[in-house]
């Protein structure tokens, strides 16, 4: 079998570690990381100028509850 | 991006409509398009460039009128116009899950003269429906913003490249292409999200303030706990970077640790080298020995001046000597019992009887010859035959001997010690050759070190902890200060919980998004280590090791821990390979491990490879290593391969297409007599095609199709 370069899913993720440090940011910032972080990395990121980009993040900073 | 089809009309040398079908189904792909050298390979990277980047992605400035073909050139009369077009229909993930769109981008020319040509307009267009489809401006530029962002610019060439530039523009000096990194593993967007975070709860915080300016108290309050605030930022930053630094430390221990795993025992190599060091001291020590043996055995036969070779003579000297005593021959003053021995005979020898003088007489006799001291030779020689006694020739013999004895048994040992201790050094230096003696002796001074940092880091690391503890305690203090003082000052309270609230969600955002990034940093350079040096160490026959710098994370070659470019035969091209192929599946990965995270990345969930001529001035053994690299290294893979290539590889990769293309250059037969028959046949499984044929004869262009094979 030729070696190839190693799949990074089996080099050591640093996902468990990041799924502890927002359940320890709160509840509430762990419900909008993923989307204050798609406004300007997501799918459609780059069709929005950035000013809606920061609006939309505040949006979902000031809409969220503890 | 994943591209399921490619189409020309009118491009470089592809003349009328061309269209390459790719495979999108399936965890791997590969199509093959192969050709003669010149035939139109290359044009069809440079039509992708040019679709990706229209007027930016051509090398120079005024290349429009080239890109059309010139066959189709030739076609259009003077005044008229000729439109060219390359078209690419992909999916990517979107919200939605898989889109597909398909964006064509035209170039249109007016023929001014016989040999000049206007371009009169390049656009981007959003094709939709099927056999009559709708054209779309691309309003406001969004397609050109998602394909650009799909592949940065500064990347281009490395995943849609040409096999001989690709290692020089990876390995070599490119700041751009660091900057085209984060953009492709989502750091700067990352960043921007951070940025954002900061600057809303900035925001808040000013509005907090101008909801409170009249009240003196609670607005000093306030700004108590943003200055607080400010410090424990500054104190968790420095604890950030503390921990960073202990995890930097802890994790070179642990490689350095792993390093020396793999070596040997640490202990084991130094009890190598000091056997090493103690086989040279008893080397040495023999040799000492033996030479003093020597010179003391030629002292010793210096001293003993010949008597040794007497000792023989000894008895033969004793019974001449016994024969003269008898007879009395002997001096009277050297044997006693003289005078007894004459008068016990009748008559003196002269022939006188003894009478009772005789005794008086002879002892006189006796007495005079001593006197005269007329025996001392004689003498002497006695004391010599005697077996022992200072003057005892075989005394003094014995003594030489045995003396000679000992240092020759000295000499014996020391030659034995001596050889032994020859063998002894030799198998040391043997056994310091298997083991990397001063490698392992630099690890274990670096794990030493090392070592000291840990200690010293985790004593700050706790100091400034204890810091943070301190300042969060007091953070506490002031928010419950701010909420009693807020409560009596009148403020709309609804407002004020409200943007309190969102201001400290939006720091904690920001915190979180900061920590995420930098650990995601560490995550990249690991991965990329890891899964380059995995292919390339392995393959590298001449001890040579991939490196990913920790800053830029780019590859460079290193030789006993140097960093270095002057090697050939096709080391830096499989780098350079395995590095793409890394990058690219890191790049998967991270979307996927994001996905745990609830954060879908847009854009592509894979990449589209194009490889013109990879395999290209390379040894042997490195061109057979990246032939078996590139199937299955990403969900699609496009080889353009020429003829050598081609019949370097078809055994292997034949057998792995999904799909091959070939294209069939026609050229003037003028041009096609200069090519030998061999040169224009390709062999495939299905039959042998030629691939380069003459014009017709109504034609004068030479121009390119593209043909299925399989």
């Amino acid at each position: 079998m030729e070696p190839t370069p190693t799949p990074p899913s089996e080099i050591g993720s640093p996902i468990v570690e990041l799924q502890q440090m927002l359940s320890d940011a709160g509840q509430d910032v762990a419900k909008i990381f993923g989307p204050a972080l798609g406004a300007f990395a997501g799918p459609y990121a780059d069709t929005k100028s950035p000013k809606d980009k920061i609006a939309e993040m505040e949006r979902l900073i000031m809409g969220v509850q503890n | 991006m994943i591209i399921s089809r490619l189409s020309f009309q009118h491009i470089l040398t592809y003349y009328g409509n061309q269209t390459v079908e790719l495979p999108t189904t399936g965890e791997r792909t590969l199509t093959i398009v192969v050709g003669p050298n010149n035939s139109g390979k290359t044009s069809i990277i440079r039509a992708l460039k040019f679709w990706f980047y229209g007027e930016a992605g051509l090398p120079r400035k005024g290349d429009l009128p080239l890109f059309l073909c010139n066959k189709a050139k030739a076609e259009t009369p003077i005044g008229q116009s000729l439109t060219g077009w390359v078209e690419v229909a992909f999916e990517r993930t979107g919200l939605q899950g898989k889109e597909t769109f398909c964006l064509r981008r035209t170039i249109e020319g007016k023929r001014v003269s016989d040999d000049r040509w206007e371009v009169r307009d390049v656009r981007l267009l959003h094709v939709r429906g099927g056999a009559r489809p709708t054209l779309d401006q691309d309003e406001g530029g969004r397609f050109q913003r998602m394909i650009e962002s799909m592949v940065p610019k500064a990347l281009f060439d490395a995943f849609y490249f040409k096999g001989e530039p690709l290692d020089g523009k990876l390995l070599g000096d490119v700041g751009s292409i660091r900057q085209a990194l984060g953009q492709f593993l989502h750091e700067d967007q990352w960043k921007e999200a951070e940025e954002a975070a900061a600057s809303i709860r900035d925001d808040l915080a000013k509005k907090l303030s101008k909801l409170t300016a009249a009240n003196a108290d609670l607005n000093r309050k306030l700004s108590e706990e943003t200055q607080n605030q400010a410090k424990l930022d500054a104190q968790k930053a420095a604890l950030q970077e503390e921990e960073t630094g202990l995890r930097k430390a802890e994790e070179a221990y642990h490689q350095e640790t792993e390093k020396l795993a793999k070596l040997g025992d640490e202990d084991a190599a130094r009890e190598v080298t000091a056997q090493h060091s103690r086989a040279i001291q008893r080397r040495d020590s023999a040799k000492n020995r033996l030479a003093q043996a020597d010179q003391d055995i030629l002292r010793e036969i210096n001293q003993s001046a010949g008597i040794p070779f007497l000792v023989g003579s000894i008895e033969r000297v004793k019974t001449m000597l016994a024969e003269m005593e008898k007879d009395n021959i002997l001096p009277a003053d050297i044997t006693p019992g003289f005078v007894d021995r004459v008068l016990a005979k009748p008559a003196c020898i002269c022939g006188k009887k003894h009478d009772d003088d005789s005794r008086a007489h002879w002892e006189a006799y006796r007495n005079k010859t001593l006197a005269a001291d007329a025996g001392e030779g004689l003498r002497k020689l006695l004391d010599w035959v005697k077996p022992r006694g200072p003057l005892s020739i075989q005394q003094r013999a014995d003594h030489t001997t045995s003396e000679l004895k000992r240092l020759m048994d000295l000499r014996a040992k020391a030659v034995s010690e001596l050889n032994d201790s020859i063998a002894a050094v030799a198998s040391a230096e043997e056994a310091m050759q298997a083991v990397p003696v001063e490698e392992i002796a630099r690890i274990g001074k670096a794990l030493q070190a090392l070592q000291a940092e840990i200690k010293s880091k985790t004593g700050r690391v706790r100091a400034i902890a204890e810091g943070v503890q301190n300042t969060e305690y007091v953070a506490k203090r002031l928010k419950e200060e701010v909420q009693q003082l807020s409560a009596k000052s009148g403020v709309d309270q609804n407002a004020f919980k409200r943007l309190s609230a969102a201001r400290d969600r939006a720091d904690r955002l920001h915190k979180a998004l900061t920590y995420c990034r930098g650990r995601l940093s560490q995550y990249f350079h690991r991965v990329l280590q890891a899964s380059v040096a995995n292919f390339y160490d392995s393959k590298a026959t001449d001890g040579s090791k991939a490196h990913i710098d920790r800053q830029t994370l780019l590859p460079s070659i290193q030789v006993k821990g140097q960093k270095t470019q002057n090697l050939g035969g096709g080391q830096s091209q499989l780098l350079a390979l395995a590095y793409v192929v890394s990058l690219a599946r890191l790049r998967q990965d991270m979307h996927t491990q994001m996905e745990k995270l609830g954060v879908r990345l847009g854009k592509i969930d894979d990449l589209s490879f194009f490889m013109d001529s990879p395999f290209g001035n390379m040894e042997k053994h490195y061109k057979e290593a990246a032939v078996q690299l590139v199937p299955g290294s990403a969900r699609q893979v496009i080889l353009l391969l020429w003829k050598e290539e081609w019949d370097f590889a078809r055994d292997f990769l034949e057998k792995e297409a999904d799909r091959i293309y070939a294209v069939q250059f026609s050229t003037s037969s003028d041009d096609l007599k200069k090519i030998g028959q061999e040169a224009r046949t390709y062999q495939f499984a299905s039959g042998q095609k030629e691939l380069i044929q003459s014009l017709s004869a109504e034609d004068d262009q030479p121009h390119s199709e593209l043909l299925r094979i399989q």
